[in-house]
């Protein structure tokens, strides 16, 4: 028995990575790889898009086509389809790095000041979390009723702190959640100098611009206008990251 | 495209609550009208608000035309008021009124609907003078700040456009600067309340000789009244780090995108432009740019009626020179990195063992204030005997500006001679109060090198892959400037639906809470079954009823002693239960002693006692079935 209980939690760990891992997958051919690399950077976009329209949005698929963009100077586009990929690939170094540079070439700067918790929290997706949350309560569900019912059982060492971090981990997953998730209803602007209206009508006084790749928090919709805080814009020159359903 | 559902059974709480109570709480709806000012020049605009206290419109109601009159949308607000319980929503259009002539006007009631309802307003009366009749008002905060003495109080302003920015650092007990010093600055951008203002740009230096530090990303927004008219003011902190000596002004500049009105070709009032710092620093004034021109050079009211466009203007401080000075010579350190300011060692681990060869991690912290982008890692002592890697950095802010605060060091360290050594870390800087360079060393700590001393220093690199990746540049002091290459493509697709908004999601936990709560649920029901006092009363009454079947037996058999035995098991039982004894444990002695002699069970269980040792007479049924009737009257 004590030599299972160790083997146990270690399953669940395994486990554990496995949920948050979005998957292992085999490479799929490029088709916008040859058109990227000698400079075809419109035709890679088409190919990109096309691809993604046909198998699915991943990680990879995003981020190249954000590289496409940059290529072509449409750093709203670019900003878009990095900040994309990296909802579900929060950890990759390579998106981090070319949204940082694509901010930076359409003169945005990021002035939200995350906090701690927050700022670790982005270690993961918003998708991983909700996974990790999942596995939390279900296993805290199953260790807790184990308890209830047997009695012997709250003795083991192991199924206690097992229980313990499940709570734990679950508490935490849901603090991640709880805190990001206004991030679902984010967008950022594709266009340059996007009108920000007063009123949701092509006649409306016009009260600010938008710099393209400008990340506003997207409210209610009406017509083809959505409200972003400060005004409406059209829905046309923005879109959201995340698509809801 | 849908705003985000955080927590749809909290959101769909939440807005029944806020229903309710607005349900509740509702009051009649009524519209009013009114304007502000009453009285006006034909050259000024007045604010016609329509205010709706309960109700709201169906949709924007346009005033009627009135001839001589322009009335334009404006804006609006809404308010929630609670006065003793009571909730009152208000929700205000405002309007834009010009008059192209003087004279008494009336906006006359007019109808707006709102919801199922027809509202009607109140007349609003109101007064156009002639533009020659209201005194010019000194209203550009540019002519009445202090140290303008040449402000022109004939300016007209009131304009959107009456913007300025300020860069304030902090004064001190000596009047100069030295090379490489930072000093802390804010910078106030003022823009006139209600302006409509998108920065294109972050403040930059617009001078030579100087540079600005970690400039705060997020600007703070105040608001602040000067001379009596409202500014919106966006305040950064940063440092400003002088680069060469020599006596010049420190300036920055923003480029913001503002909405002004189109200038028109009509009559032009050639107005001095007030000049906020009396003039005369190198470079121009900061309100040479034509847009200012046109500003100062035009009557704001010459354009009333022009559109409105989005125009870039670029706002730069004023700045009186500073004396800066270069760091002195003499005394200058060897390890001296360029660090200014007033440092200190925190905290620091140095190896506690260490082999010839092989790295060791060293890490320190540097705390204090002035220019941390300067400071170098301290150096391990003794120096000749460690070969040390380019640090890992981090720089932790104590203040907005980032002028105090704590770097951190990490770096590897290769013992290159073994033996005993005295270990420390030192570093330089120039205390630019004291005006002297200043020495900080840790207390040194015996260490014992084992190994042999290395004389090829080839070996540890190639030898030592830990050691090799520390010498690569720190990623976060050198951002990377190339876009990172295409990634291979894998096969499989994501979602971008976030999954904790899924009904997927939810139907789990749901389910999973569920199940929880019915398992909880049973375990407390058997918990509850299992209590010793309810597993009692059942052994009680399985023993009682027991007891009394086998009189009920022995009646039917006519035995008369089979029946006593019975009567009095079931006597003991329940004597047992009512107090808490076992039922061996009831004896006749027993019984008397707690009840009264002429007691029907002690009469029951004397004779039963009689029948058990032979005493007593056979029984007939009828009398077996009045003693029967007795004992259950006596337990009952």
């Amino acid at each position: 028995m004590k030599r299972l209980i160790p083997s146990g939690v270690k399953i669940v760990l395994v486990a554990l990575v496995c949920i948050a891992q979005p998957g292992f997958s085999a490479r799929a051919a490029d088709d916008g790889k040859l058109l990227y690399e000698t400079g075809r950077f419109k035709d890679a976009i088409e190919a990109y898009r096309s691809q993604i329209e046909d198998n699915g949005p991943n990680p990879a698929l995003l981020y190249n086509l954000g590289n496409a963009y940059f290529k072509t100077q449409d750093f709203g586009r670019a900003i878009h389809a990095y900040e994309q990929a990296l909802a579900l690939d929060a950890a990759s170094p390579d998106i981090q790095t070319n949204l940082r540079l694509a901010l930076e070439k359409a003169a945005v700067f990021d002035s939200s000041e995350p906090g701690r918790f927050r700022e670790w929290s982005r270690f993961l997706t918003l998708n991983q979390w909700g996974r990790i949350s999942l596995f939390a309560l279900g296993t805290a569900g199953i260790l807790v009723l184990t308890a209830v019912f047997a009695s012997r059982f709250r003795k083991i060492l192991w199924l206690r702190i097992g229980t313990v971090t499940a709570l734990i981990t679950l508490v935490v997953s849901g603090v991640a959640i709880f805190l990001r998730s206004e991030e679902t209803s984010r967008g950022i602007i594709l266009e340059k100098d996007t009108p920000v209206l007063l009123s949701p009508f092509p006649t409306a006084e016009q009260i600010a611009t938008l710099p393209a790749g400008r990340s506003v928090n997207l409210r209610e919709s009406h017509s083809d206008y959505v409200h972003i805080g400060q005004g409406w814009v059209s829905k046309s020159s923005v879109a959201p990251i995340y698509q809801l359903d | 495209m849908k705003s985000s559902r955080r927590s749809p059974i909290l959101t769909a709480w939440t807005a029944a609550a806020f229903i309710s109570f607005c349900f509740l709480t509702a009051n009649a709806a009524e519209v009013s009208v009114s304007i502000n000012p009453t009285s006006f020049a034909a050259t000024d605009t007045a604010q016609l608000s329509i205010q709706f206290e309960g109700a709201n419109p169906t949709e924007r109601p346009t005033p009627p035309e009135i001839e001589g009159l322009t009335i334009r949308p404006y804006g609006q607000s809404s308010s929630v008021r609670i006065i003793n319980g009571e909730t009152s929503r208000t929700l205000t259009l405002t309007y834009l009124v010009n008059a192209t002539e003087p004279g008494e006007y009336e906006i006359p009631s007019f109808d707006v609907s709102a919801g199922d309802e027809i509202l009607k307003t109140n007349a609003v009366k109101f007064t156009v003078l002639a533009a020659s009749a209201i005194p010019a008002q000194p209203s550009s905060p540019l002519s009445q700040t202090p140290g303008n003495a040449a402000s022109n109080q004939n300016a007209t302003s009131g304009d959107e456009t009456s913007s300025f920015i300020k860069l304030e650092i902090p004064e001190r007990e000596r009047e100069h600067l030295y090379v490489g010093e930072m000093a802390p600055a804010r910078i106030k951008a003022y823009f006139p309340a209600g302006a409509r203002v998108s920065l294109t740009s972050a403040p930059r230096p617009s001078g030579q000789g100087f540079t600005l530090h970690r400039v705060s990303e997020k600007p703070e927004q105040t608001l602040e009244e000067i001379n009596g008219r409202s500014y919106t003011v966006l305040t950064w902190y940063a440092g400003v780090s002088l680069a060469k000596e020599g006596n010049y002004p420190v300036t920055v500049s923003i480029d913001a995108n503002m909405a002004v009105r189109q200038k028109s070709s009509g009559s032009r009032r050639q107005i001095q432009r007030p000049s906020l710092f009396g003039g005369g620093f190198p470079g121009g004034s900061p309100f040479d740019d034509p847009f200012f021109d046109n500003f100062f050079n035009n009557s704001m009211f010459d354009d009333v009626f022009a559109p409105i466009v989005q125009k870039e203007v670029t706002l730069t401080s004023p700045g009186a020179p500073l004396d800066v000075r270069s760091l002195p010579e003499e005394g200058r350190p060897d390890d001296f990195s360029g660090a200014v300011g007033n440092f200190s060692l925190g905290s620091y681990r140095l190896p506690a063992d260490a082999v010839t060869g092989e790295p060791r991690q060293v890490r320190v912290t540097v705390k204090g204030e002035g220019n941390f982008d300067r400071m170098s890692a301290p150096i391990l002592q003794p120096q000749g005997a460690w070969k040390t890697y380019t640090p890992k950095t981090e720089f932790k802010p104590g203040d907005v500006a980032s002028f105090s605060g704590s770097k951190t060091f990490e770096f590897n360290a290769i013992p290159q001679k073994g033996g005993e050594q005295k270990i420390s870390l030192a570093f330089s800087y120039f205390d630019p109060t004291s005006g002297t360079y200043q020495r900080v060393q840790s207390p040194e700590t015996q260490l014992l090198v084992s190994g042999d001393d290395i004389t090829d220093s080839s070996r540890v690199a190639s030898g030592n892959q830990d050691s090799a990746q520390s010498a690569e540049p720190d990623s976060k002091e050198s951002p990377a400037t190339e876009l990172a290459p295409l990634r291979p493509i894998a096969t499989s697709s994501h979602s971008l639906t976030p999954f904790f908004q899924s009904s997927a999601y939810w139907s789990a936990v749901i389910l999973t809470l569920i199940v929880m709560a019915i398992g909880f649920l049973i375990a407390a029901m058997l918990r509850y079954r299992n209590r010793a006092d309810r597993v009692a009363d059942r052994e009680f009454s399985r023993r009682s009823h027991h007891s009394l079947s086998k009189a009920e037996k022995a009646i039917a058999e006519n035995n008369s002693s089979s029946f006593f035995a019975a009567a009095r098991e079931a006597i003991q039982t329940h004597a047992a239960a009512e107090w808490n004894l076992s039922p061996q444990s009831i004896t006749l002695a027993e019984l008397s002693s707690r009840l009264p002699n002429d007691s029907p069970i002690i009469e029951i269980f004397r004779r039963a006692d009689a029948e058990a040792y032979g005493l007593a007479n056979s029984q007939s049924q009828t009398d077996l079935n009045h003693w029967n009737q007795k004992l259950k009257e006596a337990l009952a």
